[in-house]
């Protein structure tokens, strides 16, 4: 970190001119600095335009009893009341907080398992990363289509499960109350272990090779040798899959509108879900802000509380 | 602190107040009402027509552009298309931009997004009080298109919403009528049953199969003792939770579930089971639209798609649901309006009349012989020449909302996660 040097401020900013003093002009460098303020004022305006204007606009539609068209009116915190008083909303906050946990912890812990097994050794590694990885690219809206067939009542896995001579393992599993959750969260997590893995190869390739071996010539074991030397080196893989992971988990959309569209009788619904058909399907725009804005807090909290907890402790000392 | 961060920090405050005085304008514009009508293009020949796509065969809108363009060869109409799922999302959304087709698909009453009562009471609908518009709204169906006494809504068909049934499947397994009482109706489920089929299929996951099934059912229950059911709603003079025709309408689903009248794993029923079981044979009959008889029919031959009324206790107290389906609106802000408007007088003529529900395999809007159906119609022809229908009950009502938790409910019926009482409970509230 001493590579790159901190140059004084007040070497580089012209001085004011004293009263009554000819000013002279202005150094070269000093007009580059303001200059480039200036530079990124389009790439500014454009990310305000875009992203924080619209952001505060649909946020404010949250105080409003906007149908999504016509006028509307502002009604305060109404849309709030209504949301504390609604049952299925916390039903859905009860499920997006379960996706978005189990699938965190599922996809990163076997997601750690296949790059650790992938990293070094199996000949056939190369293309086993690609096949795990093949998933990842494709569009999880068509990816939840093709489980929505393989999950039906007369779909292939019931029929694999049947000429097994398991039909007390058959099910309706997306119409099913208490399967349908965990056969979304297979196919969440089927999808995205390859990104995971990805992210722990890339960390994992920066783990020096001599240390896991001078331990292991002081006799620590391939577990030993995984928690003391491998986790530690890989803190900032962990951080940054984890925080995708969660992120992801939390916003789940796609394989819920998918598969169950948050069936049965709310049984799968999210946030995102009860948003979409409250904004889009029930026509209450101003119901579905209020609800963004209670989702965005969520997410700010999960992310920030996931960031501390898998911060580095070592940084800075 | 360095004079770049002052620099910065001095901007950031006149900026946050820039960005929410910048909101707030923008928010305000879109309070507003529409602006005032657009100048008129009078010399123009060309428009655009917004509708759903059609999910198999045909598209009746595409019917209906042809033959305007054949019989006015100096006219071209672009037709665009939109999926079933996001066509109302779509065309209130280009109707708040401004940037909507000249004409387009509505529903009449007020139950949808894109309800006419919904659309003309925004400003968003031109009046046709200048056009034939008014002779096609069915008696009794003015209020579904009139707002201030100006009509805003031209219909496009009339179809009738009851079964669609084998009946040649039927026959073959020993059922030689379509059952005529309820009692009749559990007595053949049972005889479905022995034959390895079901005597009905529905799409329980899906909310619009799920509660078109449920009106069906509230024919004879509610809206036959009571047609003016909805408007009681309306003053609160009733509840869905506290009238018994809602609460046996809905109860009917557990009866028949109990009696085996649906495939197996209704609540994981979706579209695709629907088509699957109806023409692959293994079900006798579906609530679904009328016209389906006829796309149906062409997918297998060897049945015998009739359109059918679902049987009451007493079959004096059986009725169907009829009425006009779909309409065409014109956009307020439209500069085409003089070519909309041809195109919707060419819709009402004798030669374009009979395009649209040709293609749609349901009836003419108006005008329709209910004495010279098609055979097709021949088990409701009765109860049409009677007058003994009611109107589609959702377009009366009060917001998409409690159309989507009657939908929503019936699964739950079918998993247990529910009673009749939540749902009812659900549609009260969401009304």
């Amino acid at each position: 970190m001493t590579a790159t040097q901190q140059i004084p401020l007040d070497s580089v900013v012209p001085e004011r001119p004293e009263p009554g003093r000819k000013s002279r002009p202005r150094p070269r460098r000093a007009l580059t600095r303001y200059g480039s303020w200036w530079w990124a004022m389009p790439a500014l305006l454009a990310v305000l335009g875009v992203h924080y204007v619209a952001t505060t606009i649909g946020g404010a539609y949250a105080f409003t009893d906007f149908k999504g068209i016509g006028s509307f009116e502002w009604i305060g915190f109404d849309n709030f009341t209504r949301i504390v008083g609604d049952k299925k909303v916390f039903g859905s906050i009860g499920n997006t907080l379960f996706l978005a946990i189990a699938f965190l912890i599922i996809t990163n812990v076997v997601g750690m398992i296949l790059a650790l097994g992938l990293n070094r050794g199996v000949r056939s590694r190369y293309i086993l990363r690609t096949l795990l990885f093949l998933p990842v690219v494709l569009s999880p809206l068509a990816v939840s289509y093709i489980f929505r067939f393989i999950f039906q009542v007369n779909g292939p896995l019931n029929a694999v499960l049947g000429g097994l001579g398991l039909t007390d393992w058959q099910h309706a599993w997306l119409a099913d109350p208490t399967w349908a959750i965990f056969t979304i969260l297979a196919v969440m997590v089927w999808q995205n272990i390859g990104m995971a893995m990805i992210i722990y190869l890339a960390g994992l390739a920066t783990v020096p090779l001599e240390i896991e071996e001078a331990a292991a010539i002081d006799g620590a074991g391939p577990w030993a040798r995984f928690r003391n030397i491998t986790l530690p080196l890989l803190q900032p893989a962990v951080a940054i899959s984890t925080t995708l992971t969660l992120t992801q988990g939390l916003k789940v959309f796609d394989q819920v509108q998918g598969m169950t569209g948050g069936g049965p009788y709310g049984a799968t619904d999210t946030l995102s879900t009860v948003i979409y058909r409250q904004t889009f399907a029930n026509g209450q725009f101003g119901y579905g802000a209020a609800l963004s804005l209670v989702f965005t807090v969520i997410v700010v909290i999960a992310a920030a509380a996931q960031l501390f907890l898998t911060r580095d402790r070592n940084a800075g000392k | 602190m360095s004079q770049h961060s002052r620099t910065l920090r001095r901007g950031i405050k006149p900026a946050a107040i820039a960005l929410l005085a910048a909101s707030a304008v923008v928010l305000a514009g879109c309070s507003s009402t529409p602006a005032a009508a657009p100048t008129q293009n009078t010399d123009t020949k060309e428009f655009t027509l917004y509708a759903p796509v059609t999910e198999s065969g045909e598209s009746p809108y595409k019917a209906l552009a042809d033959a305007f363009m054949k019989a006015n060869p100096d006219y071209k109409v672009t037709l665009d298309e939109a999926g079933g799922d996001s066509y109302g999302q779509g065309l209130t959304t280009k109707l708040q931009a401004g940037n909507a087709a000249d004409v387009f698909e509505v529903q009449p009453g007020r139950g949808q997004l894109y309800s006419i009562l919904t659309l003309a009471e925004g400003g968003y609908l031109l009046p046709l009080d200048d056009t034939d518009a008014k002779t096609t709204i069915p008696t009794g169906a003015e209020g579904q298109f009139t707002v201030d006494d100006k009509v805003y809504g031209q219909s496009l068909d009339f179809a009738t919403a009851g079964l669609v049934a084998n009946l040649a499947l039927m026959q073959k397994d020993g059922i030689a009528e379509f059952p005529t009482t309820y009692d009749e109706l559990i007595k053949d489920c049972g005889i479905a049953k022995d034959k390895g089929h079901s005597f009905f299929v529905i799409a329980a996951s899906v909310v619009p199969n799920a509660g078109f099934f449920s009106l069906v059912f509230s024919g004879d229950t509610v809206y036959g003792p009571t047609p003016d059911w909805n408007e009681q709603r309306e003053a609160d003079k009733v509840t869905f939770a506290d009238d018994k025709g809602w609460q046996e309408a809905l109860g009917r689903f557990t009866e028949l579930q109990d009696a085996g009248c649906f495939q197996e794993s209704p609540e994981a029923g979706t579209f695709d089971t629907i088509t699957n079981a109806l023409v692959g044979e293994t079900s006798y009959a579906g609530a679904i639209p009328s016209g389906a008889a006829f796309g149906l029919g062409g997918a297998n031959p060897n049945a015998n798609f009739v359109v059918e009324p679902f049987p009451a206790p007493k079959a004096s107290d059986t009725i169907i649901s009829a009425s006009v389906n779909y309409a065409l609106a014109i956009n307020a802000k439209s500069p085409n309006q003089v070519a909309a408007k041809k195109f919707l007088e060419y819709a009402t003529s004798s030669e374009g009349a009979t395009v649209y529900p040709s293609v749609s395999g349901n009836l003419p809007a108006v005008g329709a012989d209910f004495t010279k159906l098609p055979p097709q119609f021949a088990g409701v022809a009765t109860l049409l020449q009677d007058g003994k229908t009611y109107p589609l009950p959702n377009s009366s009502w009060d917001s998409a909302e409690v159309y989507n938790a009657l939908g929503t409910g019936v699964q739950g019926l079918f998993t247990k996660q529910a009673t009749v009482k939540d749902v009812l409970e659900a549609m009260d509230a969401a009304w």
